[in-house]
């Protein structure tokens, strides 16, 4: 049980790795909403494990509002905008994820620091999410498309998630409802936002709004 | 009787080699919708090089008729080294480094061979082939270590061999501290690194001569009858012991009694085959890349490998 825990725990970090390598959109996306399925397994887990009844509704709510509607969602934007194109970003994409690799020795380094705390299913669980949001921070600064922005917001949040399972059960269900929803929320109007970007610039270069235009 | 064993062991895997790069071969045909030639064709092409004679150019120097010889020797001892499925072989102590080492050492003399030629796609071949050697290269020995660093010995065919008896352990219902996720990251970057040196499909294809793309075969090209076979065996060999690595990962089980030599043996046939299946597989779904764009999967295989490190340090 607890070796199948941590190894979801594990996929979150793979795939957020894999998230900064991938130089695809639509990739990017798949692996995401891979994601939010790891996460919302290993909530299952934690949930089976602690037997609290309300862990049982966050996952299905992770499971509904990360794993189907929010991809769908981003799938629908992706269409719209049409051509399949490569990520531009500021770094080459090699150093990227050996930063990445870089914030995963300094969390782990980190957390030997947390001597008394007492963790669900291990110590590494806290390492893979704090990593995970560290690089989810990455991908937020050094990508140059708004696309591949919401993205990194998608993945912090989902180490938030696994943050929150990892050490106590859970947050409440009404303050998982409200982040889940404020996501569904953010992601409509960043979209929104995305579609007249390229509309005014034929583009979706987060770089093209720095010029000024009539 | 275990030198026996550990010998015999080892030319099984040098005798084998050939068969299991036709097999991969012939399935691949397979998948693209062709008749397929048979996994023996192999043996078949070497024993028609050794017929033919070497020829060499004539600024060809000592290192020319050493090389190739060079390139082999290390991959024999290889296959005299790992614990492909009898528990004792014949050169006992390994370590990760002296494994990395040798496999290095192959791909200087194959680059030595290209570069002496003075053709002007030895050069080329060579650089690449440096390129992607010295990018995979850190996350093998990375990987290694971890393998070292979760079973606390650093003898590999005592490390593979505590990792045996854990996943006999497993099944037998007894468990203390077997962990899933660190063999899956080192399946996963042990897979690419595979993909990786042997030259396969998403890094380089060699069954193509176009001159753009070749990295393996750039390096071999000037190379004929005797010296070609060299090669050829070599690169065979080579992708055995990585194929065999993976095997041994992916389910452990190394005689430890001469009594249970065949059983381990058959399994360890089973287990290539399958892995076999799964790289032409992996092979016939993808296209071959950009060069400039191997160093993105080559970084991820380092970074996992990194982070199979850290898991096996036991945070």
């Amino acid at each position: 049980m607890e070796q199948l825990a941590s190894f979801f725990a594990l996929m979150v970090l793979v795939l957020s790795i894999l998230n900064v390598a991938s130089p695809f959109l639509k990739f990017a996306v798949n692996l995401n909403m891979l994601q939010s399925w790891m996460l919302s397994l290993y909530i299952l887990l934690v949930a089976i494990n602690s037997g609290v009844f309300h862990l049982y509704l966050s996952f299905f709510a992770t499971l509904v509002f990360k794993g189907l509607i929010v991809p769908i969602l981003l799938f629908r934007v992706l269409r719209r905008i049409g051509k399949e194109r490569e990520i531009d970003m500021v770094v080459s994409i090699p150093s990227a994820i050996v930063m990445s690799g870089m914030f995963v020795l300094v969390s782990s380094i980190l957390s030997t620091k947390l001597t008394g705390l007492e963790f669900l299913f291990g110590r590494f669980v806290f390492v893979s999410s704090l990593s995970t949001l560290l690089i989810g921070g990455m991908l937020l600064v050094i990508r140059k498309i708004l696309f591949s922005q919401i993205l990194g917001l998608l993945i912090m949040e989902n180490a938030i998630f696994l943050a929150a399972n990892s050490a106590a059960t859970g947050m409440p269900l009404i303050v998982e409802l409200g982040v889940l929803f404020d996501i569904l929320i953010s992601v409509l109007i960043s979209s929104v936002l995305l579609l007249r970007i390229r509309r005014s610039f034929e583009d979706i270069q987060v770089e093209s709004l720095e010029v000024l235009k009539e | 009787m275990n030198l026996a064993f550990g010998i015999l062991q080892g030319l099984m895997v040098l005798i084998l080699a050939p068969f299991f790069a036709g097999f991969v071969h012939r399935l691949k045909q397979r998948a693209r919708g062709q008749k397929g030639v048979s996994p023996f064709q192999y043996y078949r092409n070497l024993y028609k090089l050794l017929k033919k004679e070497t020829v060499l150019s004539k600024d060809a120097t000592l290192v020319s008729y050493l090389a190739p010889f060079m390139y082999l020797l290390p991959h024999i001892l290889l296959g005299f080294m790992m614990p492909f499925f009898y528990g004792k072989p014949l050169l006992a102590p390994t370590n990760p480094i002296l494994i990395t080492y040798l496999m290095a050492l192959a791909v200087f003399f194959l680059t030595l061979y290209a570069l002496d030629q003075a053709s002007s796609f030895g050069g080329l071949g060579s650089s690449r082939e440096w390129f992607l050697s010295s990018l995979s290269e850190p996350a093998f020995l990375l990987l290694l270590f971890s393998v070292c660093l979760y079973s606390k010995e650093w003898d590999l065919s005592i490390a593979f061999l505590k990792l045996g008896q854990e996943v006999q352990s497993l099944i037998l219902g007894y468990t203390q501290h077997f962990s899933v996720s660190i063999p899956f990251l080192l399946i996963i970057s042990l897979f690419v690194l595979m993909l990786a040196e042997n030259a396969r499909i998403p890094f380089d294809n060699p069954e193509t001569h176009l001159e753009l793309t070749m990295i393996h075969e750039a390096n071999i090209l000037e190379a004929s009858g005797r010296h070609l076979l060299l090669f050829e065996y070599a690169s065979h060999l080579r992708l055995t012991v990585f194929l065999s690595l993976i095997s041994i990962l992916i389910f452990p089980y190394i005689a430890q009694e001469p009594f249970y030599f065949l059983l381990a043996f058959a399994l360890y046939f089973l287990k290539m085959l399958l892995l076999g299946s799964v790289l032409a597989f992996v092979e016939s779904i993808n296209a071959k890349m950009r060069l400039f764009r191997l160093p993105n999967i080559l970084s991820v295989a380092f970074v996992l490998s990194l982070l199979t490190l850290i898991l096996s340090m036991g945070v």
